[in-house]
C-alpha cells in the first residue's frame, strides 16, 4: 500500500535528516545524491513519489535542526551562518534553548503560512519569476549597499565596504577555483563558524548555565511581520538559483527593520524552511530544480501533477509539526550536554572535526580557503561591524552573475 | 509564543496531515488494470499492470515487451538491453499510448513483482 511506503519514507527521512542536521557540515545534497545512485535498486520495490517524499522529509527536518550546532556548537551550515551571532549571544546569556526555540517558531508558521499560501502561489509564481528576475541582480546590489550604509559612523561604512569586498573578491575566485570540492564548505564554516569560535577561545568564553525557561517573547505583531518577512524572502530563494537562505536573510532583514536578536532568530528559520517549500512550487510551476535536493527529486519523478504536490505538502506538514517536538527535545539534551561538557574542549573538537571534513571534501585547498575565511571572518568582529557585510562572499559573485 | 500553544499547533497540524496524506495517496494510487479492459480511449492514462512476460525485443534505445494477462498487450521501454525471462511475473507503470490504432503502454517503471 502507498501509505505504509510514505510512512516508512516520512520516518527514514527524519531519521536522515535529523543525522544531517546535527552534524555540522553534512548536507542533504549529499545523501540525495546517494539516493539517486542508489535509485536503480530501490525503485525495483518502490514508487518514485515514496522517495520523493523521503528527500523532502529529510530537507525539512534538517531545516529546523540544522540550527541546533549553529546555536550550540558555533559551526553553522550555509543556509544558517547568519543565526550564529544571535544565537551565540543568546548562549552567552544561557538561553541557547531559547533560541533554538525561535528558529523553531519561525521555522513552523512559516512551513503553514506557506502551504496557506500555495493555492495564490501557483498561478502567481511564474508571474513574479518572469517580471522580478531581469530586476534580480539590481535587487541584490541595492540591499547589500543599503546594508553598508546602514552602519553608523563614516568609518563603520569604510569597514563594511571593505569586509564586503574583500569576502566578495574571496567568494568569486573560491567558486571559480578549479578542482575545489564543495566550495561553500570551507568558506563558510571558515568565515562564519570556525571565526566565531576562535574568538570564543581568544576571549576565554565561559558559557553559563543553560536555562530551559520561556523568558523571551515576540509581541503577536512582530511575529506576523517576521513570518510575512520570512515568507516573502524565503520565497524569492526559491525562485532563483544562486540565491540561498543566507542572502535571503540579509533581504528579510532589511524589509522588517530592527527586530532585535529574537526576530532574527525567527526571521531565519523561517526562511531555511520556505526556501524548500517554494522550491516544490518552483518545481511544480516552472519545472525548474533551485536546488540540490529538488534537482534529485526532478530526476526521479521527471514531472509532479496537483496531487503528488499535495502528497508532498501533506508530507511536509507531518514533518514539520513532529520536528517541532524532536527539535525541542534535541535542544534541551544539547543545553544539558552544554554544561557538562568543557566549552574550550568542544570548541577545539568542533575545529577539528569540521577542519577533518573539509579536508575530506575539499582536499587542501580547501584547508587554505578555510583559513582564509576564518581571518577575514575576524576582521569584522574586531572592528565592531555587522558581520553580515561577509556574505559578500555570495552575495557579490550572485550579484555579478545576474548583472553582467 | 508559548512553548504550550506551539506544541497544541503542531498537534493541530498533525492531526490534519496524517488523514489528508492517506486519503491523498488513496487518490493517487494507481489500481490494477486489466489488460482486456485498455481500450484507446485510456489513451494518456497512468495504469499499473502486472503480468507476465512472453516477449522481449531489444532496439537500439528502446525495449518492447509483451505481456500477458492472459490478455496481451506490449510495453515499450526507452532503456536497452532490458533482460527479463519468459514468464517472469513483473509490475509496470507507465501511461497507455497508442501505435497503429492498438493500444500499448509506454513504461515509466518495470519491476519484478515480488510475491
Amino acid at each position: 500500500m502507498l501509505i505504509l511506503e510514505l510512512l516508512i519514507a516520512i520516518i527514514c527521512g527524519m531519521i536522515a535528516g535529523t543525522i544531517t542536521g546535527i552534524t555540522p557540515g553534512v548536507h542533504i545534497n549529499l545523501v540525495s545524491i546517494m539516493l539517486l545512485s542508489a535509485s536503480g535498486y530501490l525503485l525495483g520495490f518502490l514508487q518514485p513519489i515514496t522517495l520523493a517524499v523521503f528527500i523532502i522529509t529529510m530537507a525539512i527536518t534538517h531545516t529546523y535542526l540544522d540550527a541546533l550546532p549553529s546555536i550550540f556548537l558555533g559551526a553553522p551550515d550555509a543556509d544558517q551562518v547568519l543565526n550564529v551571532l544571535p544565537g551565540h549571544r543568546l548562549l552567552l546569556k544561557g538561553q541557547g534553548y531559547e533560541a533554538v526555540k525561535l528558529t523553531v517558531i519561525g521555522s513552523f508558521l512559516c512551513l503553514i503560512a506557506t502551504i496557506i499560501a500555495i493555492p495564490i502561489l501557483i498561478p502567481v509564481t511564474p508571474v513574479i519569476f518572469y517580471f522580478v528576475e531581469p530586476v534580480m541582480g539590481w535587487i541584490l546590489l541595492v540591499t547589500s549597499i543599503y546594508m553598508i550604509l546602514h552602519e553608523r559612523g563614516m568609518q563603520k561604512k569604510v569597514w563594511a565596504l571593505c569586509v564586503y569586498l574583500m569576502a566578495g573578491i574571496l567568494g568569486i575566485i573560491v567558486l571559480t577555483l578549479p578542482n575545489l570540492e564543495q566550495p561553500l564548505l570551507p568558506m563558510l564554516s571558515g568565515m562564519f563558524g570556525i571565526s566565531s569560535l576562535v574568538m570564543s577561545l581568544h576571549n576565554k568564553v565561559n558559557i553559563p548555565e543553560q536555562k530551559i525557561s520561556e523568558e523571551i517573547s515576540v509581541s503577536q505583531k512582530d511575529l506576523s511581520k517576521i513570518t510575512a518577512a520570512s515568507t516573502i524572502s524565503g520565497g524569492i530563494t526559491g525562485l532563483f538559483p544562486g540565491i540561498g537562505a543566507a542572502q535571503a536573510g540579509i533581504i528579510g532583514a532589511q524589509l522588517v527593520g530592527n527586530i532585535g536578536d529574537y526576530g532574527y532568530l525567527i526571521l531565519n528559520g523561517g526562511i531555511n524552511t520556505v526556501n524548500f517549500m517554494f522550491s516544490l512550487v518552483t518545481f511544480y510551476t516552472l519545472e525548474k530544480a533551485r536546488n540540490g535536493a529538488v534537482l534529485v527529486i526532478l530526476e526521479l519523478v521527471k514531472k509532479i501533477d496537483y496531487s503528488e504536490l499535495l502528497i508532498f505538502l501533506a508530507a511536509a506538514l507531518i514533518v514539520g509539526s513532529i520536528c517541532v517536538f524532536l527539535t525541542l527535545w534535541f535542544a534541551r539534551k544539547f543545553s544539558k550536554l552544554i554544561n557538562i561538557v568543557n566549552y574550550k574542549y568542544m570548541c577545539i573538537s568542533v575545529i577539528i572535526f569540521v577542519s577533518l571534513l573539509v579536508f575530506v571534501f575539499s582536499g587542501w585547498k580547501g584547508l587554505l580557503v578555510m583559513m582564509i575565511s576564518t581571518a577575514l571572518g575576524i576582521i569584522p568582529v574586531s572592528v565592531n561591524v555587522g558581520r553580515n557585510h561577509a556574505m559578500g562572499c555570495l552575495l557579490l559573485p550572485v550579484t555579478l552573475f545576474f548583472l553582467l | 509564543m508559548k512553548e504550550k500553544t506551539l506544541f497544541k499547533l503542531a498537534m493541530i497540524c498533525l492531526v490534519i496531515g496524517l488523514p489528508a496524506l492517506y486519503f491523498l495517496s488513496l487518490s493517487i494510487e494507481i489500481k490494477e488494470a486489466d489488460i482486456s479492459k485498455i481500450t484507446l480511449g485510456d489513451v494518456d492514462k497512468q495504469v499499473k499492470l502486472v503480468g507476465k512476460v512472453v516477449s522481449v525485443k531489444n532496439f537500439e534505445k528502446a525495449s518492447i515487451i509483451e505481456i500477458t494477462q492472459p490478455s496481451r498487450i506490449k510495453v515499450i521501454m526507452f532503456v536497452e538491453n532490458v533482460t527479463l525471462d519468459e514468464g517472469q511475473e513483473i509490475e509496470v507503470f507507465g501511461k497507455v499510448g497508442e501505435y497503429e490504432g492498438k493500444p500499448e503502454i509506454i513504461a515509466d517503471v518495470v519491476r519484478k513483482k515480488i510475491k
